[in-house]
């Protein structure tokens, strides 16, 4: 009996044995042989030099530039107390925390991660005093944006291990920040990037955007100019924001770029698309008529108007931005119909343009509106939007009809410069019919004449069409809509007849006693159209054409090639030298900015590969 | 079983030891180069010596008889239970833990050798007792015997170390014919308490929320209520035995002790773990909640032990090793560099020769007709089985970090001598079956 127990529990003892090995056998095996290595895991890998991030005109927003840290061998270290105190005071760290680090860690571990150019100093001048033995600096990738707020929401940023977290930087890591080098190679080079932005124009658009949010006292500034004609996006500007070269140092809500992810309820700017929609469909036509009387009364509460417009068409709908009229006119139409052009305008969706964190807006569909939901959309309420969707939805009255995909990216170039993608003007879909879209610029156009709600954004020689917009914004609190708090907003087109540029300003929650958009938004939209008008050039009919033959010639600027021999650069600007970049096996070294000032070697020296050619700028 | 004899020697169990400690030392020697093919690190010449050195352990341990140790086992258990007090009062801190003895750059760790005299002590207890472990009383002294050790190694403080004792206990309580309902109360004191002990953590760290039902848990009121239930419940059930002697009421009781315990050591859990144990916990479950923290062992291991593929990159070869991710390399995470260089291959010849040394065990301990070899064995086997079972699972994430050594192929004199000693006793048992 004692020994038939005996036996089995010695059976059992075995069996457990066995299977205990067999698991971890088989997790061995499913580690080794069938599991994928978590991309993110720091595994050993070549340094990445991250690539570039260049505005439209080669100007540089990243660029990856070099740190030191500092690390320690803990074996190598021969006094932990006095290395520990050392360090503690030429890095400003604790020096308890830094000596139980150094005593519980065995092997290799940092100590402070990018450190200034003092601390470098100081570190390796006790280096050289012999005082700090396995104690090491070493150099590491980092990130650098020359440009600091300047499209910082659009740039993004990156994080200590040199990996992006917002912005382009996030959305092109993989292009950016190859994990892997060619042919086995120590560093990798990252792919470089082109933005549509024209970051003169960015400057200038953030300095009009502050001055507009510091004088309205505003929660936020939003500003994005479009390409009219293919959806680039020309600058992209959304207050507040921040500098990514020390991004912790701001919020949540500051690093958030609210031209994408703001969802807000447009208000009377939403017109054009209502107005344009109820067109297309064929419930009203310009010559259509409307008695407004001040309130639209059928719904609960009802819908007013600041003044009684007395006989409307759709012109003065949109000229005096009347409430009544468009509710009234969306009477013409099935909600079914509105609703779908609405959701073929992309509401209710993202845009696609290509930037982490965007929000897609609301667009409710048919079987939840409420009696009121028709004619409240028509004038840009109980829908809320992005104002990149508003931007986009307002190519397609710019191309004829046809709404284009708004886009960020023009370019990606490998790190030797050859094309990895290319991106032009896309089309989404026919939105409207082509005489429909031409009919709305012209209504809008009206919009800027002395009577209009736009009349403060009229420039003269250049035709505008515009629409301004102030929204009251839903407190959820009351359950009703705020009467401190406004959303005032305007959006403009220029020139008329031959749309080329696409102004969208929304200032939220302005402070001051002026809060309609025609107000304040308008001016802000002239601000930068008259920028716009001087950067490109854009003619004015005030402005005499001459009469031309139609042919003129220019002194070509020859381009500059490198070749057998040294070409002479002098003065020329930093621009045309970039492209010498990757055309051939030489080391170019470029010191300064502007124009070159001197040159080595010397114009007509032969040049061999591997010559180092160092130029000058000033 | 002659064939594979050779002068008494069980030449398989002999060889599959060498064959470990040999690429134990290569291994030592890989994980002191760096990326560079520095050698910073001599710990390979020592493992070396330490190795020479454990033979002749093994060797004496081979050819006494091992009958005397039963003679000897309280003496023994005695003097390393005073060596643990003194390494406490004297002893030298290395990563965190006193657990050093010795003089200058010399020095063992007791807490090893201790392992080996605790098993000696029970086994020779269990032994004596006989079918006595059927009582729970009995069986409560053999946990005292074991707690004193853990007691000790606990206040060091080295967890990991400690855990070994209870595997070790349970094997050879169960092989001695203890009640399996006996076994199964430790065991599921063990669980619930882990289990009471990081739900309070767990809610907190992974999912940044705290419900109030688990952060009551370490509220000393709530114990004292729930102790107080418990206890109610424990005490009407306790009457009813008495009473009726209904078998239900032994299981309500039963499982009310298991409750009852576990909230008490969690409870103290709570109060002794420190927070980067806790974090080791937490980091087991998801090492991503702190990736260059608590949890870079654990990634840097399994991204080490995933790097190998089928064939490995060879001797020297290791990128993880050699740039120094893997912290205590030679120790901890030995078998992440073996794996990371000889791969699947490697790890799988490596888990080939510990399953012949356990096997091989097994079937000298079936051959055997004394009871106490018998114990003594399957303690022995028991803790290989265990630091195997824990260091391996460690460098592949299914085990929590706990610092526990790879016998035999781990660098560190006590770890590796205490290896040796119990293959020797191993030894000593087979020879005693062919003389």
């Amino acid at each position: 009996m004692q020994d038939k127990i005996k036996k089995q529990r010695m059976f059992y003892y075995i069996g457990f044995l066995v299977v205990i090995l067999v698991l971890i056998i088989g997790r061995l095996g499913y580690i080794m042989l069938f599991q994928e290595l978590p991309e993110s895991s720091p595994v050993a890998r070549p340094d990445v030099e991250r690539g570039p991030i260049f505005d439209r005109n080669g100007r540089i927003l990243a660029i990856h530039s070099n740190f030191k840290s500092v690390s320690a061998w803990t074996p190598y270290i021969e006094d932990v107390d006095k290395t520990a105190s050392l360090l503690a005071d030429a890095l400003s760290l604790d020096k308890r925390e830094l000596q139980k680090l150094l005593l519980e860690k065995s092997g290799y571990t940092y100590i402070k991660r990018k450190i200034s150019d003092t601390e470098t100093e100081s570190i390796k001048k006790m280096q050289a005093d012999n005082l700090l033995k396995g104690i090491n600096l070493e150099d590491e990738m980092g990130r650098s944006y020359p440009q600091a707020e300047i499209a910082s929401h659009v740039v993004g940023y990156v994080n200590l291990d040199n990996i992006g977290l917002n912005g382009i930087e996030r959305e092109y890591e993989k292009l950016l920040n190859p994990r892997k080098a060619e042919n086995g190679s120590p560093k990798a080079f990252g792919n470089q990037i082109f933005l549509t932005l024209d970051i003169n124009l960015q400057y200038l658009v953030q300095q009009i955007a502050q001055g507009a949010k510091d004088e309205n006292m505003a929660d936020s500034v939003i500003i994005i100019v479009l390409d009219a004609k293919n959806a680039e996006t020309l600058a992209l500007c959304s207050l507040p924001n921040f500098n990514p070269n020390n991004f912790t140092a701001y919020t949540e809500s500051e690093r958030t770029n609210r031209a994408i992810n703001y969802n807000y309820e447009p208000g009377s700017v939403f017109k054009i698309f209502s107005i344009s929609s109820f067109l297309d469909l064929g419930g009203i036509s310009p010559e259509s008529e409307f008695f407004c009387n001040g309130s639209y009364t059928g719904v609960n509460p009802p819908i007013n108007d600041i003044g009684v417009h007395h006989l409307v068409h759709p012109k003065e709908i949109i000229q005096f931005s009347c409430n009544v009229g468009a509710a009234l006119a969306s009477e013409s139409v099935a909600s079914i119909d509105f609703y779908d052009m609405l959701r073929k305008y992309g509401f209710g969706q993202t845009t696609q343009i290509g930037l982490p964190g965007e929000r897609s807006g609301i667009l409710r569909t048919v079987d939840k509106w409420s009696g009121r939901s028709k004619p409240a959309i028509a004038f840009g309420q109980e829908v809320s939007v992005s104002a990149m969707q508003m931007v986009k939805a307002a190519t397609a009255l710019t191309n004829s009809g046809t709404m284009l995909k708004p886009l960020i990216v023009k370019k990606i170039l490998t790190p030797a410069g050859d094309l990895v993608q290319e991106f032009g003007r896309t089309q989404v879909q026919q939105v409207l019919g082509s005489n429909t879209a031409w009919e709305v610029l012209e209504m809008m156009k009206s919009a800027t004449t002395s009577q209009g709600t736009a009349r403060r954004a009229a420039i003269e020689g250049i035709d505008i069409s515009a629409k301004t917009g102030t929204a009251e914004v839903y407190d959820p609190k009351i359950r009703d809509y705020s009467e401190e708090k406004y959303v005032s907003s305007f959006i403009g087109i220029f020139p008329t007849n031959n749309p080329s540029y696409i102004v969208y300003v929304v200032i939220e929650n302005p402070k001051k006693e002026k809060y309609y958009g025609s107000q304040i938004a308008a001016p802000v939209f002239k601000e930068i159209a008259e920028e716009i008008i001087r950067l490109y050039h854009v003619p004015k009919t005030t402005e005499k054409i001459i009469e031309h033959s139609g042919e003129i010639y220019l002194p070509q600027v020859p381009e500059v090639k490198l070749e057998n021999v040294m070409p002479d650069l002098i003065g020329q600007p930093k621009r045309k030298i970039l492209s010498l970049f990757g055309q051939s096996d030489m080391n170019i070294e470029i010191r300064g900015q502007g124009y070159v000032k001197a040159q080595h070697p010397e114009a007509g020296t032969e040049l061999t590969p591997g010559t180092t050619i160092i130029l000058e700028l000033e | 079983m002659r064939r594979s004899s050779l002068f008494g020697f069980d030449i398989i169990l002999l060889s599959s030891t060498f064959l470990l400690v040999i690429l134990g030392i290569f291994f030592i020697f890989s994980s002191g180069v760096t990326a560079t093919g520095e050698i910073y690190s001599t710990e390979y010449i020592k493992q070396i010596v330490w190795a020479v050195t454990g033979l002749i352990w093994l060797l004496f341990l081979t050819f006494s008889n091992y009958r005397n140790m039963k003679n000897l086992a309280p003496t023994i258990y005695i003097i390393f239970i005073i060596l643990l007090f003194i390494t406490l009062s004297f002893g030298k801190v290395v990563n965190g833990a006193k657990s050093w003895l010795g003089i200058g750059d010399f020095g063992i760790q007791p807490s090893e050798f201790a392992k080996i005299s605790t098993i000696i002590f029970l086994a020779f207890y269990l032994q004596t007792i006989g079918s006595n472990i059927r009582k729970l009383r009995f069986f409560l002294i053999g946990l005292l015997i074991i707690m004193v050790p853990v007691g000790f190694i606990i206040i060091q403080p080295d967890m990991g170390t400690s855990l070994v004792y209870f595997p070790v206990f349970l094997t050879m309580a169960f092989l001695a014919g203890a009640k399996v309902r006996h076994i199964f109360f430790l065991i599921l004191l063990t669980c619930c308490t882990t289990i009471l002990t990081i739900l309070p953590y767990l809610e907190e760290m992974i999912m940044g929320i705290q419900y109030p039902v688990f952060t009551i848990l370490k509220k000393p009121e709530f114990l004292l209520f729930s102790l107080l239930g418990i206890g109610l419940i424990f005490a009407v059930s306790l009457w009813g035995l008495m009473i009726f002697k209904k078998r239900y009421f032994y299981w309500i009781i039963y499982g009310s002790s298991i409750l009852a315990g576990s909230s008490i050591c969690s409870f103290g859990a709570h109060m002794v773990l420190k927070d980067y144990q806790v974090m080791r916990l937490i980091s087991f479950i998801n090492p991503y909640i702190d990736p260059r923290g608590t949890g870079w062992n654990i990634i840097q291991s399994i991204t080490a032990v995933g790097s190998g593929g089928v064939w490995g990159k060879g001797f020297l070869q290791g990128t993880q090793s050699h740039y120094q991710y893997l912290p205590q390399q030679s120790t901890d995470f030995i078998f992440s560099i073996i794996a990371e260089e000889l791969g699947f291959f490697g790890g799988f010849i490596i888990l080939v020769l510990y399953l012949v040394i356990l096997l091989r065990g097994v079937q000298i301990l079936s051959n055997t007709n004394d009871k106490f070899g018998l114990l003594l064995g399957s303690g022995i086997l028991a803790m290989i089985l265990f630091h195997l079972f824990v260091n391996i699972g460690m460098a592949m994430g299914i085990m929590p970090i706990t610092g526990i050594p790879l016998l035999f192929l781990s660098y560190g004199g006590s770890s590796l001598w205490t290896a040796l000693i119990g293959i020797g006793i191993l030894l000593n048992l087979s020879f005693k079956q062919y003389r």
